[in-house]
């Protein structure tokens, strides 16, 4: 068995990843606890005798242009960006792991038409055709969320069929097929092991960039709808009211940045400690 | 026999995240002028670093020289800044054959370019070069004709390439070649066929080589004296005939009877190339050695001429 | 000779990508929504306008007929009409790619021209602060939103310092005769300095917004090249055959750390397609990132397909012409 002991230790010296990490930890807890955290729960709430009030010790950072509390629309936000972020990326491992591991294990026709396939998924950039699939649905999250592990699933299986194509070569496939294993055992016990690293590491970098684009499609109006508190939809909402109620505008924009931030430096530390060798590479 | 290099007390380490490689440890080495010197050892041994050290590029954040002096002709290089090593000693008095020859071409840039830019400043004029070149590779056996330097390293084969190289590091007429394994990477023909070559080319022009390998039988056919490396450390060091007739440490036994036998036995020597972060004390073979005691880890063995230029570090001769 | 065989390579492996996007272009705005005429006439159409519509686009004919003449139309340049400018898309684009055009090549020349200096910079110079201010600049870069920056740099710059404008291209009044759309090169092929300088103006936080993120990749992967290939056995050989350092370092190294960034150039092109139309929509530049920024607001369906498909073959355009740039350093992708 592998100690990870040294792993940790080095990931321990990286303190903006150690960083990024508590951040996360700490984006999960409010997510869960945000009825507890936030001032008020009432989030939906219109009360336009209050709109627009800039930050006061009752609203801590001011009230938007329907009068409600920012900061809890906020910590309610996290809940939607994180569900956002694992169910997507969650999803295009769920497509695009086996795809690839097939198309790189078996290497016949098959793989030639996922390869295909995904380029032709790689050859739009990856917010227009999301953009295009959530406007011809119905915009709203749960499209959101389709379209973004639609467009991201090909960076997966690219990933793995390339590793999965390289170990079948490998004399320790060769002779664990010899020894009669049968295919997918071989797969499962031995190709997939080695894959999960990669996986492991862009997983994390593309949550942070999945969430950029979940906010950009809200911005842009194909992603949350109002009255969500999606952090990319309150950006669009508080354009308006420029340069007024600048804290209206401040604050989402803060919070997207915090948490994608945190997402790349643990992402970073992790690949730094992993495999360094990676480093030059991706996404 | 005039002395050409002296390697004295040399000691080298590089810094990793793991803690700092021992690579080399007060390592001693005498080649004369006119001599090809074998210096046979494992993977690991040192050999390849000390080779680089001789010409002062020792890669320095995490290199670093912590002891010793290279006596080149009279002069110490490690004391000579950037500019003097390379307007005097790389490429010019001392060159290099690497070991792998497309991972030492720059991919990116026709073998001609950047042989015009080693031997720009060495102040031959440029026809002078161009003749000198194709001699040299016809002598290699290698087309002469220029369309061969104005291709890419990956246009051509591990054998033209190597060749390449061997010609190149003939070209400024140098006084001792570092050779890194130069066939190690070839196949035996083609490794048959360059050794015969590298043979009639010293003699011809002139030259000393440091021929590091860490095949024995290759540095039987090639050397006059023959240095044994294990862990970074000096083992024995003694003229060819001699260190065949008269091995004298148990190590350089050992690596003898690692050659293929004509009974088709196979031996090989029990444990492994030890970890030169945390490397043992005193004579590094001593883990490994059947006549190892107390005495070997206390304190390393001084070498010992046990006869006219054949040195010893061991304190188990008989 | 071999570089013909590569150009011509790439260009054909563009072909079948560009088939497939027409396909999948169809595949999106026909197949797929419940309801493909009500989309395309828009909320607003009457149901006369309905019913033209459905006779030509053929939705009562079998699926052949309405792919053929989606191709048909494709072919002629016809991607439908704007519901909400009322014209045709491919006019649209068409107007409106140079604005676009501009401000892309603008940002990703700006993030080449700073970036790779910087990068080098910070590889050669081997102390904590520097490393520190790398890694701020590349992480940083690359989290944060660009509608947000864009909208703070407005605050800040536009509204607080008064300083910069905060939208458009060019200050209406100025008089500025368009050759060839892009204003910059307008003014100065028109000897027009003051239409020169008050372009330049908006130019800026636009083009700092959207090059943010490509400054950031480029500045880390010049950096990575750079200690790559100092590190690397050849550089090492070079230096052990006594090659001086300058020629070292800025005609070998250089060269060599530039695969890595350049390979980046595709990838960035595609973000800058994409952002521009984010960035356009906060800074109300004219281009075709607005366009598809309005056209997503609304609902206008021909409008959408025309901007996703033409994004497409802009960013096969790039891609190949960032292969091009590879091949042009490294001769090994000219064999492959």
């Amino acid at each position: 068995m592998i100690s990870y002991m040294p792993w940790v230790r080095q990931f321990l010296r990286d303190r903006l990843a150690v960083l990024g990490f508590f951040i996360i930890l700490l984006l999960i807890l409010v997510a869960i606890f945000a009825p507890y955290l936030a001032p008020t729960t009432a989030i939906y709430d219109v009360n336009l005798s209050e709109r627009l009030q800039p930050p006061t010790s009752k609203h801590l950072l001011g009230t938007d242009s329907q009068g409600r509390d920012i900061l809890s629309r906020m910590i309610y936000g996290t809940r939607i960006t994180i569900i956002i972020a694992v169910i997507a990326i969650g999803a295009s491992l769920f497509i695009g792991v086996p795809l690839g591991l097939i198309a790189g294990y078996f290497g016949n026709w098959f793989s030639e038409v996922i390869q295909r396939v995904s380029d032709i998924f790689l050859s739009i950039p990856q917010l227009i055709l999301a953009i295009a699939i959530a406007a011809v649905l119905k915009p709203s999250i749960t499209t959101a969320i389709l379209a973004l592990s639609i467009t991201y699933w090909p960076w997966f299986s690219r990933l793995v069929y390339a590793q999965a194509r390289s170990l079948r070569i490998t004399t320790f496939i060769e002779a664990t097929q010899a020894l009669g294993a049968s295919s997918p055992r071989i797969i499962f016990f031995h190709v997939l092991p080695n894959v999960i690293t990669p996986i492991i590491i862009r997983s994390t970098i593309g949550m942070g960039y999945t969430i950029l684009t979940a906010a950009t499609l809200g911005f842009l109006g194909v992603g949350a709808q109002p009255p969500s508190p999606e952090w990319g939809l309150a950006l669009a909402e508080a354009r308006e009211y420029l340069p007024k109620a600048w804290w209206f505008a401040l604050f989402p924009g803060l919070a997207i940045f915090t948490v994608v931030l945190a997402f790349n430096m643990f992402g970073d530390g992790l690949r730094d400690v992993i495999d360094p060798r990676l480093r030059i590479s991706g996404k | 026999m005039t002395k050409l290099l002296e390697v004295e007390n040399l000691s080298v380490n590089f810094d990793t995240d793991r803690g700092t490689v021992q690579a080399l440890d007060k390592v001693r080495l005498t080649l004369n002028e006119g001599e090809v010197v074998a210096l046979v050892g494992e993977s690991g041994s040192g050999k390849t670093t000390l080779g680089r050290a001789i010409l002062n590029v020792i890669p320095s954040p995490p290199g670093k020289v912590v002891e010793g002096r290279v006596f080149f002709q009279d002069r110490n290089i490690l004391e000579m800044g950037e500019k003097e090593c390379n307007a005097l000693i790389r490429g010019k008095a001392i060159t290099l054959i690497p070991q792998d020859p497309f991972g030492s071409a720059n991919p990116l840039f026709t073998i001609g370019t950047q042989l015009r830019d080693f031997f720009k400043t060495s102040g031959n004029t440029e026809d002078e070069m161009n003749k000198r070149m194709e001699t040299l590779l016809r002598q290699l056996l290698l087309p002469s004709d220029v369309n061969l330097l104005r291709k890419y390293p990956h246009e051509l084969s591990g054998g033209q390439l190597q060749r390449i190289m061997i010609a190149s590091s003939l070209l400024p007429n140098p006084s001792l070649i570092i050779a890194d394994e130069p066939t190690t990477s070839l196949d035996v023909t083609v490794e048959a066929q360059i050794l015969r070559l590298i043979r009639l080319l010293v003699k011809e022009h002139d030259a000393s080589v440091l021929y590091i390998t860490h095949n024995l039988a290759v540095a039987s056919r090639v050397s006059h004296k023959i240095t044994v490396m294990y862990a970074g450390q000096v083992m024995e060091s003694a003229i060819t005939p001699t260190f065949f007739a008269n091995t004298a440490h148990p190590y350089s036994k050992k690596l003898l009877e690692c050659l293929p036998n004509p009974t088709g036995e196979i031996k090989d020597i029990g444990g492994t190339v030890p970890n030169l972060i945390d490397p043992p004390k005193g004579c590094r073979f001593h883990p490994r050695c059947e006549y190892g005691e107390t005495k070997c880890y206390q304190e390393r063995p001084m070498p010992i001429e046990i006869e006219p230029e054949h040195w010893v570090s061991c304190y188990h001769l008989n | 000779m071999k570089w013909l065989v590569y150009a011509l390579k790439r260009i054909l492996y563009f072909i079948p990508i560009l088939v497939s996007l027409i396909v999948i272009g169809f595949f999106l705005f026909y197949l797929i929504p419940a309801d493909p005429v009500r989309l395309i006439a828009g909320p607003f159409a009457t149901p006369q306008q309905v019913e033209t519509l459905k006779q030509q686009y053929g939705f009562d004919k079998p699926l052949y007929i309405q792919f053929l003449r989606y191709l048909t139309r494709f072919f002629h340049g016809d991607l439908g009409l704007s519901i909400h400018t009322h014209r045709p898309v491919m006019m649209e684009l068409i107007e409106r790619a140079p604005a676009t055009f501009e401000l892309g090549l603008i940002s990703l020349i700006g993030s080449i021209l700073l970036g790779i200096p910087l990068g080098i910079f910070v590889a050669l110079r081997r102390n904590n602060w520097v490393d520190h201010l790398f890694r701020a600049i590349t992480i940083g870069g690359l989290a944060i939103a660009s509608f947000w920056l864009g909208i703070m740099a407005q605050l800040y710059f536009g509204y607080h310092l008064d300083l910069l404008p905060i939208g458009g291209r060019i200050t209406p009044g100025i008089p500025l005769k368009p050759i060839t759309g892009l204003f910059l090169l307008d003014s100065l092929l028109g000897l027009n300095p003051r239409a020169l300088f008050d372009s330049f103006k908006h130019l800026i936080l636009p083009a700092i917004t959207l090059g943010l993120p490509c400054f950031a990749t480029i500045v880390r992967f010049t950096r990575g090249g750079v200690l790559d290939a100092m590190k690397s056995e050849y550089v090492l050989y070079e230096q052990a055959m006594g090659l001086p350092r300058p020629i070292r370092i800025y005609k070998y190294i250089l060269r060599n750390a530039l695969t890595a960034p350049v390979v980046q150039i595709g990838l960035l092109i595609g973000y800058t397609i994409a952002g521009a139309i984010v960035v356009e929509k906060v800074f109300a530049w004219p281009g075709v990132g607005n366009f598809a920024a309005t056209s997503i607001i609304m609902f206008d369906y021909s409008a959408i397909l025309g901007f996703t498909l033409w994004s497409g073959i802009a960013f096969c355009l790039g891609t190949l012409l960032s292969d091009i740039a590879l091949a042009l350093i490294d001769p090994r992708e000219v064999s492959r």
